[in-house]
């Protein structure tokens, strides 16, 4: 007579128990993907961040503007003269 | 017979348990441990985070130097699940002109069937990538320096390789200096894998963070590195050089604005690990000639109502004749007109009342026997010789027979420009590490002349600018204490009536209180062998630029 609440209550507890690792593992896998993800779109953020980086840099280059200006002009070095030491 | 039988049954049967009770003890008891940790090596895993490289900034916060993300494609063959002209034709879509820049090796794949796997030189972004997710296209990420003003300042930046492990690793200038800084840290995260190999966070794993390499910013003044680069190759061309250098400082502080070398062929040096500025040795040439002046009114050996009363005729040492430049002879000289005239045997007059000791003691004062330290890799260090016969003196005295580096010259002409003080060159201004400022320690500073010996010296430096023949190409609005050099390259151990020249121009401005101070070397002119003809006109041109950017 006693051993069937005793049966029971084990049985309840090995439910519990399963429910609760099957619970407690796929949170831990949710929290991985999760951080997965983020992971991966801060890197995305990073790179598209450099790529911008990079475009406002070559942009405001001097050799950019240089290549860019309508006139470049530069004085001519060399003087007519007959220097010496 | 039955109970016998059911007895041996029995026997035989916890005979197996016991057997099998041992092995399962075994395995799960003595060999645990061992056990255990070959399933935490299958398990787990020990990963990587590499730290980014620091960043190069010029002294207007412009970046130099970044970091570039790109990637390479592959393709393999075996995961295609279209036919390969449809796939070419969508990184064609996504990365146009491909197929024209791969033509070879996309015909040589397509067509050879035992090839199954191709990686193709062509690098791609990350959008690129993102609209190329087809099975049998893969992408290795690669970390790359990017420049955004092309070659500028190669030659203080430097260059990275990869060692023997993959680890990037710098080559040549800042970026072999300060490896240490700007490499940071690599971080690390250990813990169990999924079985697509992803490392699982859980209580057991443990990480530590990447740290990032420092930025680093310069003193390079970007407009000035510009103008130095342009002019200098211009000057190159014009004057048929085969090559030039021009480093310019700030004189109270040894921060270095600029510093370039290039050659007649291209636009930089053919290798940026090779900084001819720092790691070359010359001659200097007349250029030194204000120093040993120095150096003499420092000691008292002369004074400056000094007049040369031997300097009609020429200077006989032993069986040596020193002459001037242009063969001609100034009597009964001044120091000014000594300095004017760049007379050589008037020089060799004043250093033999200087004395050798007390030459030797301000030649090391000023630096020269030893690298200035300047923070760039390569830099050499200038010989210096053992013994000194008289003659060898009197050369010193006009800058022949001694050897320096661009920087080391500069180095201490600058002494002059910073009222009697040697300050160290400096490259780097601070370091930036999680918006944090580091700043770059400063040397000591040391004093070499008195205030009255540099103010004697610039008196005489600008009057010999200002009477003497670069007085025609000096731009009026701009005061300026100079020396011009012009020194002849020794072929073994002699020199040539024919050998070619390394011409000259040093000099800071205005005379008080100066704003930088500038040298210009100009190897093998061809148009003029002379400094003043050469390396001035460009020390000018770049002046007046300087008068306005600084």
């Amino acid at each position: 007579m006693l051993n069937k609440p005793f049966f029971l209550f084990i049985f309840f507890l090995i439910i519990i128990q399963v429910t609760f690792s099957f619970y407690y593992s796929s949170e831990i896998i949710n929290q991985n993907n999760l951080i997965n993800q983020n992971q991966i779109t801060l890197q995305s953020f990073k790179i598209k961040n450099q790529e911008l980086e990079e475009k406002l840099a070559t942009l405001s280059s001097l050799s950019k503007i240089e290549a860019t200006a309508s006139q470049k002009n530069y004085i001519n070095l060399r003087e007519k003269l007959n220097l010496q030491n | 017979m039955s109970h016998s039988r059911s007895k041996i049954l029995s026997i035989a049967l916890i005979f197996c348990f016991s057997v099998v009770s041992f092995r399962f003890f075994y395995w799960q008891v003595i060999k645990a441990p061992e056990l255990k940790e070959k399933a935490k090596n299958q398990t787990y895993k020990l990963e990587k985070i590499l730290s980014e490289r620091g960043k190069i900034y010029s002294s207007d916060n412009f970046p130099l130097v970044l970091n570039q993300t790109t990637y390479q494609l592959s393709l393999y063959k075996p995961n295609f699940k279209e036919d390969f002209d449809q796939i070419l034709n969508k990184i064609e879509q996504a990365y146009p002109n491909f197929k024209t820049e791969n033509s070879e090796p996309v015909d040589k794949f397509k067509n050879n069937s035992n090839q199954k796997w191709i990686t193709f030189n062509s690098t791609f972004n990350e959008d690129q990538k993102n609209l190329l997710n087809i099975p049998g296209i893969e992408f290795q990420k690669i970390e790359k320096r990017f420049y955004p003003e092309n070659s500028m300042a190669k030659d203080i930046i430097g260059t990275i390789g990869r060692d023997s492990s993959g680890t990037q690793i710098g080559y040549g200038g800042i970026e072999a200096f300060y490896q240490k800084q700007l490499q940071g840290k690599t971080g690390f995260i250990w813990g169990p894998q999924d079985a697509t190999g992803k490392t699982i966070l859980n209580k057991k794993s443990w990480s530590s963070d990447a740290v990032n390499g420092r930025n680093i910013f310069t003193n390079i003044n970007r407009s000035v590195q510009f103008y130095v680069e342009k002019l200098l190759q211009k000057g190159i061309n014009e004057f048929s050089a085969d090559s030039g250098s021009i480093t310019i400082i700030e004189p109270k502080t040894g921060a270095v604005l600029a510093m370039a070398s290039l050659t007649a062929t291209s636009s930089a040096t053919p290798s940026s690990i090779r900084n001819p500025a720092i790691s070359d040795l010359f001659e200097p040439g007349s250029i030194f000639k204000p120093l040993i002046v120095s150096m003499a009114l420092d000691t008292k050996s002369i004074n400056t109502n000094y007049i040369c009363t031997k300097c009609n005729q020429p200077h006989v040492i032993g069986k040596y004749n020193i002459s001037n430049w242009d063969s001609e002879f100034h009597a009964d000289s001044s120091l000014q007109d000594i300095i004017k005239n760049s007379d050589n045997i008037g020089m060799s007059y004043i250093i033999a009342k200087l004395g050798l000791d007390s030459f030797l003691n301000y030649y090391q004062k000023l630096g020269l026997t030893q690298k200035t330290g300047i923070d760039l890799q390569g830099e050499a260090k200038p010989t210096v010789k053992t013994e000194w016969p008289e003659i060898d003196l009197a050369t010193a005295s006009f800058g022949q027979g001694i050897v320096v580096t661009q920087i080391g010259m500069l180095q201490a002409f600058n002494v002059i420009a910073n009222d009697g003080i040697l300050v160290k060159p400096k490259v780097v201004n601070y370091f930036t590490e999680d918006d944090k400022i580091i700043k770059n320690k400063n040397q000591k500073e040391i004093q070499v002349f008195n205030q009255q010996t540099i103010n004697d010296i610039k008196s005489i430096l600008k009057y010999s600018v200002e009477n003497g023949v670069v007085s025609k190409i000096k731009p009026e609005n701009i005061e300026v204490c100079a020396k011009s050099g012009t020194a002849q390259v020794a072929i073994s151990g002699s020199y040539e009536n024919n050998s070619s020249t390394i011409a000259s121009y040093i000099g800071f401005s205005p005379c008080y209180n100066p704003k930088f101070t500038m040298i210009v070397t100009i190897n093998n002119p061809k148009t003029s062998p002379w400094g003043s003809s050469t390396a001035a006109p460009i020390w000018y041109e770049l002046a007046s630029k300087l008068n306005d950017l600084l």
